[in-house]
């Protein structure tokens, strides 16, 4: 039982795998109505589909999908022509084929079952207008499995006749296979006074189309194959998938295609844990050799440092994942939002190559469709406003991924209505979280929305409607210590960045000593670390230092953390880039870098300010890491009070001045 | 006896916080350990004293005596973390509660333990499961250790300065407890 629930799990891998190929033709089958191509892509993907269901016995989603395999067919034939309706309901299936496969319990519920008898009610109207029976048995479609050429060259031993097996029942046997032309090459005869009749001095080249993969054709051959000399090749010129990459002259390369497996997330998980204790465990061996150790042990340490370096870089990458990997569901909902609105969305995708964790790609998931239903529902307009307002029908939005420095940078933008910073900064001061004589720029008073309690459910206004759960959507981002910001135009366009670090998992970082606490900084946002001395401080008052020619802002973080030490005449300043403008921080020492496996923090500490993450250090004990974006906030408020202090001294100087 | 919660198992792991002895539900106790250093996390309420690493999950310990108002922990070598799980925000989560020593298990039935008392214990009524009767003359309190960790405030003891005398002469600025020095009135050093 247990082995069929493994296949069973299998097939539903391979199921999803399929259906989302479906997904992404249909998708461009919407744009290309025309292209038989496509058709039949979707057509071929949808048959094989079909035959592993019934193979694992899901007769469901088998009898469901023939149905479809038929309206497919009728279409790939000319018999109708697919139509935006027609393509709304394959969709449909596809959902409702993978609900079938995946939770046999919800597909069972009444409405799902009235969904496919909408669907199935449908399509047999469609086919019996084009007249054909709906029943069409699935006429053998060409090439449901590729069929490749393989090239085969055997010369047999010569004691092959007296031995066996008989190199007739072979090729009977290879005839099997598939289609089989043979080229007998007799050269090797020798003259009449030295051939023995009964041994064999016969070669062949052998040509096979057949689907079969190479160990197939090494079974038929398998009992003479150690005397014989055998080589089998794939032929370039393959019927079938002209994609495929020809083999290589090595027999032994299997068809040449790079293999892959497939994997269960949850191992990989598993895996990168195990990586990151044996990281923490190897600092902690280092640590624990010190300087009484031998130059031997030294070395081993030393070595075994290098291994699991590598270790960790060879799992990192295995977990990145292009940010393609999510283009899919994102065209997929903006397609089905659109046209429930009855909008017009043109989806663009720019560098969908770029990689990412692939926990952090699933942890973008939500927050993503969230923005993009705010874009279509309150941002694109209908396509007659558009048209009135001069912009094209049809709205567009894109979704750019880079990477910028050690942060990977996704950018959302729409060409819809853009929002007003007013009336942001107007619900604001209504809900009380700006007060009415702080001076915004528009920029801030947008980002203004991304406030907890900026908007409720209550009600929904034009403006109110685009921040609701903005909150939630920061908060998902915060959790992956990365940060989101909004620029908009009214009347023009909307713009979401969102800046993630690029891996979640392990972070390098500096570690560094502030009275008897230690923290973290991860390097990606150190810019360089020099001495600090009090007295280089030129404006007392002012809580800037000096660096280079300029002046910068800094936070001290005795006083961030209220440690109530002071701290030492000589410290260190850490100078890291926040927002592409410098500031420093300031600790008493620094200890040195680790390879820092982050942990989240436990719930209750998601308020605890200026830190993000935990890790744990060499010697077993929790380390903090800080939540650097934070800090550069708290840096460039505290410029923002002093430049507002000092305004207002002004202010009262100049009033007491008048006064006298 | 209809305050008591029927979910609860008749087997109790008991400890001490300031003299007096409480009691858990033995299946919300994963384990019990030594103290094993504390990471302060800043910025957090004196009750929290930080996290530790418990075999690679950074879990929070809750300083339970500071809590409840009976003055902070003196770590001692009896001293004990019982890793409790609690439900926060929906998950559950393994939380640290650190107590002056930990006891024993012991059985109690449905049928021996008592609502508990309005009045005249040392913690509000609505954090205790009820109580149960040890030995002569000796109660203890079972903690609804659910609603004593969710609760965001320090709990506080109810006419506390009449009744009952500091047991043993640790009060709330005791040294030598826990957590790192974690004055947070304490003077900022910046200029």
């Amino acid at each position: 039982m247990a082995d069929i629930e493994k296949l069973k799990e299998s097939f539903r891998l391979e199921a999803a795998e399929l259906l989302e190929e479906v997904e992404q033709h249909l998708l461009d089958l919407e744009n290309r109505p025309d292209d038989k191509d496509l058709l039949k892509k979707v057509y071929r993907t949808a048959h094989t589909l079909k035959g592993t269901a019934g193979m694992f016995a899901f007769t469901e989603v088998e009898e469901f999908l023939h149905l479809v395999e038929n309206f497919l067919d009728a279409a790939f034939n000319e018999e109708l022509t697919f139509d935006h309706r027609d393509i709304s309901r394959v969709f449909k299936s596809i959902d409702q084929t993978r609900l079938l496969i995946n939770d046999a319990d919800k597909a069972s519920a009444p409405d799902e079952k009235n969904l496919r008898e909408e669907i199935s009610g449908y399509i047999r109207e469609r086919l019996e207008q084009t007249g054909k029976s709906v029943q069409a048995p699935d006429a053998e479609i060409p090439n449901s499995v590729e069929s490749r050429k393989w090239q085969i060259f055997i010369r047999f031993p010569a004691s092959v006749l007296e031995n066996g097996p008989s190199p007739a029942d072979l090729f009977s046997e290879l005839d099997e296979l598939g289609e089989v032309r043979y080229q007998l090459n007799y050269d090797t005869i020798p003259d009449l006074q030295e051939l023995q009749p009964e041994k064999c001095y016969l070669n062949w080249h052998i040509t096979l189309i057949s689907d079969c993969a190479e160990q197939d054709i090494r079974d038929v051959f398998l009992f003479v194959e150690d005397e014989s000399e055998l080589t089998i090749t794939l032929d370039q010129d393959t019927p079938g998938d002209r994609s495929k990459p020809a083999s290589s002259a090595n027999p032994n390369s299997g068809n040449g295609e790079q293999e892959s497996i497939k994997m269960d997330s949850a191992t990989l998980d598993e895996l990168l844990n195990l990586v990151g204790e044996l990281v923490i465990n190897q600092s902690r061996l280092k640590n624990l050799i010190g300087d009484e150790s031998s130059n031997e042990m030294e070395n081993a340490v030393e070595e075994n440092e290098r291994l699991v370096d590598s270790l960790q870089t060879s799992v990192m990458n295995m977990r990145m994942l292009p940010v393609d990997t999510l283009a899919l569901r994102f065209r997929r909902m903006i397609r089905d939002m659109a046209e429930s609105m009855g909008k017009e969305v043109n989806f663009v995708m720019q560098g969908g190559e770029t990689e990412l964790d692939k926990s952090m790609l699933d942890n973008l998931v939500d927050p993503m469709m969230h923005l993009l239903r705010n874009c279509i529902d309150h941002g694109i307009e209908q396509p007659e406003l558009r048209q009135s307002l001069g912009k094209s029908p049809q709205g567009t939005i894109t979704i750019s991924a880079s990477q910028e420095g050690g942060e990977f940078v996704l950018k959302l933008f729409d060409d819809g209505s853009g929002i007003d910073p007013d009336a942001v900064f107007t619900k604001a001061l209504e809900k009380g979280l700006v007060s009415s004589g702080e001076q915004l720029t528009d920029d801030q008073k947008l980002n203004l929305i991304f406030k907890p309690g900026f908007s409720t459910s209550e009600q929904v206004t034009n403006v109110s409607g685009r921040g609701i759960g903005m909150d939630v959507v920061k908060r998902a981002i915060d959790n992956m210590n990365g940060n989101i910001s909004i620029t908009s135009e009214k009347g023009k366009f909307s713009e979401f960045t969102i800046r993630l670090p690029l891996t979640l998992a392990i972070t390098e970082c500096l570690l560094v000593k502030t009275g008897k606490q230690v923290y973290g900084i991860p390097v990606s946002y150190i810019e360089r670390v020099q001495d600090y001395a009090r007295e280089t401080t030129s404006f007392r008052e002012r809580p800037l230092i000096k660096y280079e020619d300029s002046y910068i802002p800094f936070v001290r973080l005795h006083s961030v953390f209220n440690t109530g030490i002071s701290h030492p005449p000589l410290e260190k300043m850490i100078l890291i880039r926040h927002q592409n403008k410098p500031m420093g921080i300031l600790a008493d020492s620094i200890i040195g870098n680790i390879q820092a496996v982050m942990k989240p923090l436990p719930p209750m500490f998601s308020e605890a300010p200026a830190i993000s993450s935990s890790t744990i250090l060499g010697d077993g004990s929790v380390g903090l890491i800080l939540d650097v974006p934070e800090l550069g906030a708290l840096c460039r408020k505290e410029e923002e009070d002093y430049l507002n202090r000092q305004k207002n001294e002004q202010t009262n100087n100049s009033n007491s001045l008048s006064d006298g | 006896m209809d305050k008591i919660d029927s979910s609860l198992s008749e087997q109790f792991v008991t400890f001490t916080l300031a003299g007096e002895e409480y009691a858990v539900d033995v299946f919300r106790v994963k384990e019990v350990i030594d103290p094993p250093p504390v990471t302060q996390v800043p910025n957090m309420p004196d009750y929290i004293p930080g996290v530790i690493n418990l075999r690679g999950i950074v879990t929070p310990v809750v300083d339970l005596r500071y809590k409840l108002g009976l003055g902070k922990t003196e770590q001692t070598t009896d001293t004990r973390i019982l890793i409790v799980q609690v439900e926060i925000d929906g998950k559950e989560t393994p939380t640290g509660i650190i107590a002056d020593k930990v006891s024993q298990v012991t059985h109690i039935s449905k049928e021996e333990m008592k609502s508990p008392p309005e009045m005249g214990t040392r913690i509000r009524s609505e954090f205790l499961h009820g109580m149960g009767e040890a030995s002569e003359d000796h109660f203890l309190l079972i903690l609804d250790i659910d609603k004593v960790l969710a609760a965001d405030e320090m709990l506080h003891v109810i006419e506390q300065a009449e009744e009952q005398e500091t047991t043993d002469g640790s009060d709330e600025n005791a040294s030598g407890n826990l957590t790192a020095e974690h004055d947070t009135d304490a003077t900022t050093q910046q200029e």
